[in-house]
């Protein structure tokens, strides 16, 4: 009997909390949430679900703006048949008025590129995203890749 | 059984945090040495004395941080410079068996500080602007490496 209570506590509580997380969900898991599914639309070639990450007034240190993006992860994609991306290091910080926000992370991205060649290409850099409170959602407008420094 | 796991768990993880741990290379800077996927065992370096020709992996000073591996060419106080694709060190061409030259590469001297090294990559096939090179911290040097093994032919 007494171990039927605590069962019944313990999982009242683990309700109460996941409720609680699904309910009152911080900015930064927000953005955690919206990396991981940025990051998935990537690997699946998605661009549906990617376009509805991207602030319509993208742009970035390349010059691109959110259509070109768009267009270079569609050819990157379709250049290469096997796509893994690992997010590492994820530190986002909110701004004081949780209307801004940054994640800094190292990408690691595991490539294998389609007809011939079947060597797999592994690659890592430091990335800076910004993202933005629109309409009650957090979209990217701007990606930066951070200079590297040795000293 | 289980004491005897824990006891090698705990000297596993002081030899990897204090002594040497093991690491894959990533990307062809250091060809025809290293290649991506190389595994390689990295002796860890508490104060860095540099050497001439040592592989090093060193960090960034940003967060989070990206690690490189390339080769030591300059000690502190030496002039380094590449002319006609040939490093020189003090004005005497440096012998590097492990590569190429590569007869498009030049830089000016560069006198390297008291406290930093200069790196290079062993893959001289590519533009010298498209590679990482130039003057770390010594105190970013982490670990140098002991051993390599290239499992994926």
């Amino acid at each position: 009997m007494k171990w039927t209570r605590i069962l019944i506590f313990v999982a009242v509580v683990l309700t109460a909390w996941w409720i609680w997380r699904r309910v009152f969900v911080s900015d930064e898991s927000w953005i955690r949430l919206q990396l991981f599914s940025m990051t998935r639309a990537v690997e699946q070639g998605n661009l549906l679900r990617l376009a509805g990450t991207i602030a319509d007034d993208y742009s970035d240190s390349l010059g691109m703006d959110k259509s070109t993006l768009l267009g270079a992860v569609r050819s990157y994609r379709q250049q290469h048949e096997g796509l893994f991306v690992h997010l590492s290091d994820v530190t986002v910080t909110v701004e004081g008025d949780h209307r801004k926000a940054q994640a800094v992370f190292v990408a690691k991205v595991l490539v294998k590129p389609k007809g011939g060649a079947d060597e797999t290409q592994l690659f890592s850099d430091r990335f800076r995203l910004f993202f933005r409170k629109i309409d009650q959602g957090w979209k990217l407008y701007r990606i930066e890749s951070p200079e590297l420094k040795f000293d | 059984m289980g004491l005897a796991m824990a006891a090698v768990a705990v000297v596993l993880f002081c030899v990897v945090r204090f002594v040497a741990m093991p690491c894959v290379v990533v990307g062809e800077s250091m060809a025809p040495t290293l290649e991506s996927w190389d595994f390689c065992l990295m002796a860890r370096v508490h104060r860095y004395q540099p050497r001439r020709g040592e592989i090093v992996m060193f960090r960034t000073t940003d967060d989070p941080p990206l690690y490189f591996i390339k080769r030591v060419i300059g000690l502190p106080g030496e002039t380094v410079a590449i002319e006609h694709g040939v490093a020189k060190v003090n004005g005497e061409p440096f012998d590097e068996p492990y590569t190429t030259a590569n007869l498009t590469w030049e830089m000016k001297p560069v006198t390297v500080p008291t406290d930093k090294v200069f790196v290079l990559g062993d893959n001289r096939d590519v533009g010298l602007d498209q590679t990482l090179h130039g003057l770390v911290a010594i105190r970013l040097v982490k670990t140098r490496m002991l051993w390599h093994w290239r499992w994926k032919k």
